[in-house]
């Protein structure tokens, strides 16, 4: 095998293994999916806990006055119950149990 | 202006293929600095501490599958001088470190266990050095060195890493000691008092043969082309014992900076593993790959493993060094039977390397290293190998059989 022929298949393999590192690192490096921030969010959102998203007063289901429903009347105004003011049960404010931070 | 005019004529003097040297340094560089803005300073580290490595693995053509084959056919013992001295200088750095004379310095020793599954491992290992023409630290400076014929002995080195965790439950379930500590069980000073005097023993051991056979014997230091210090160091080749200074440094700031010592195999094993399920194949059959260090990586981008980035560097570092020695991609011939040789070697270590918790680096020098009694199992059972594939190589024409040696 001459030198030159040596040279253009280490060349080939080099370029084949950068790509496939590039995809695989591409591949691990895509955001998470929503529903995974939820899980690994912790007991914050489990069902058990007053901030649970499903049948609790900050809950968004369809029955619930705060949902998002788009038949449902609530609108997201300052002096409706189911407004996000920070003085509001529902609010996403910082200090409120069932804002959204992660650490909470 | 000087400068650049300087290193242009040292690079003509030395032939060096200037295309080589600047796609590597590119690639370095810009690999180096990807590592440290995606991961961590210590990742760029890392990468580097392997371009270290195989810069010196090249130019001191430190190797173990050759080495081992010329002392066992003529005697040539200076290269097996050279690797029982970095085992002894490596013992004398690593014992007090992992024996918390440095309490404020944290780190894992190599530890694997006293077992069939280690000592048939090494055997195997030593076969497929012989077939494959290289080991694990062989077979990655070679690459980079532009030796198209040991891609397929890595090719298949990874395919055989692959299959050796796919069966490696069913060794570890033969009869085993256990991971037996010289410094757990003596404390650091006597371990390594008793190490360093196996060690001895072993060098004086192939000093004497050498000498029975040859009459004299080759100085780890000696120089065969002479030239200025700098030019050497840059350009090479490097005498052994330059080689033996590179790889003890940079296997020391491996183990500061990564935490345990180094090794080679384990990112074989974790990229065929890739390969394999991104071409659509079912690992789920793998215990292996389904918890701890090995299941994370899997999960993780392949630049997240040390072992890998390393790898990286030492292919890398190899290629620089060639470039720069004027060697990249020598003309060669290659026949058939040695490809078939190479798939079978590659197969062998691959698998040999798994069962035995490690290659000639991981298993045997950071085992050794580390005062673990799996790392002497594997020198033993290793060597055994060794010598039964200089044998096969002999019978199956790749050498000249061995009674028409002097």
């Amino acid at each position: 095998m001459k030198h030159k022929q040596s040279k253009i298949i280490l060349g080939s393999a080099i370029g084949l293994a950068t790509l496939a590192v590039a995809i695989d690192h591409t591949r691990h490096s895509l955001p998470k999916a929503e529903h995974q921030k939820y899980e690994n969010a912790g007991s914050a959102y489990d069902d058990d806990t007053p901030c649970s998203l499903d049948d609790s007063p900050c809950s968004l289901d369809d029955e619930n006055p705060c949902s998002l429903d788009d038949e449902n009347p609530c609108s997201l105004d300052d002096e409706n119950p189911c407004s996000l003011d920070d003085e509001n049960p529902c609010s996403l404010d910082d200090e409120n149990p069932c804002n959204l931070d992660y650490e909470a | 202006m000087q400068l650049r005019a300087e290193i242009t004529e040292s690079m003509q003097k030395n032939k060096s293929d200037r295309g080589v040297v600047l796609f590597t340094v590119l690639a370095i560089l810009g690999l180096s600095l990807f590592l440290q803005f995606a991961f961590s300073l210590k990742q760029a580290v890392l990468f580097l501490t392997g371009v270290g490595l195989g810069i010196s693995l090249l130019h001191a053509a430190f190797g173990f599958s050759s080495v081992w084959r010329n002392f066992i056919r003529k005697r040539e013992g200076v290269g097996i001088r050279a690797q029982l001295l970095l085992f002894m200088l490596a013992s004398l750095l690593f014992f007090p470190i992992l024996g918390q004379f440095f309490p404020e310095i944290s780190v894992a020793a190599a530890l694997g266990p006293v077992g069939i599954s280690v000592m048939m491992g090494a055997f195997l290992f030593g076969i497929g050095m012989e077939l494959g023409n290289g080991c694990g630290s062989g077979t990655l400076w070679t690459v980079g060195g532009g030796h198209v014929n040991m891609l397929v002995t890595l090719a298949f080195f990874i395919v055989g890493s692959v299959i050796g965790t796919a069966h490696l439950r069913w060794w570890l379930e033969l009869p085993s000691l256990g991971k037996i500590s010289l410094i757990d069980s003596f404390g650091w000073q006597p371990a390594l008092l008793l190490q360093l005097g196996l060690l001895l023993a072993l060098y004086l051991f192939v000093h004497f043969l050498e000498k029975r056979r040859h009459g004299w014997v080759t100085p780890v230091n000696s120089r065969k082309e002479k030239g200025d210090f700098l030019n050497r160091l840059i350009f090479g080749p490097w005498p052994l014992i330059w080689g033996v200074a590179g790889l003890l440094f940079f296997s020391l700031v491996t183990l500061l900076v990564a935490g345990h010592p180094w090794s080679i195999t384990f990112a074989f094993g974790l990229w065929g593993v890739k390969i394999w399920t991104a071409l659509g194949g079912d690992i789920s059959t793998l215990s292996y790959w389904s918890s701890g260090y090995p299941a994370r990586a899997l999960a993780s981008s392949v630049l997240a493993d040390v072992t890998s980035v390393m790898n990286f560097g030492i292919i890398l570092g190899a290629m620089l060094a060639a470039g720069l020695a004027g060697s990249f991609a020598p003309a060669k011939k290659i026949q058939a039977n040695m490809i078939i040789s190479a798939v079978i070697g590659g197969l062998l270590l691959g698998y040999g390397a798994r069962l035995a918790f490690g290659c000639n680096i991981g298993g045997l020098y950071s085992g050794i290293a580390s005062g673990s009694l799996h790392g002497w199992l594997w020198l033993v059972a290793g060597f055994t190998g060794t010598i039964a594939g200089v044998y096969i190589r002999s019978l199956t024409g790749i050498d000249r059989p061995l009674r028409t040696q002097t």
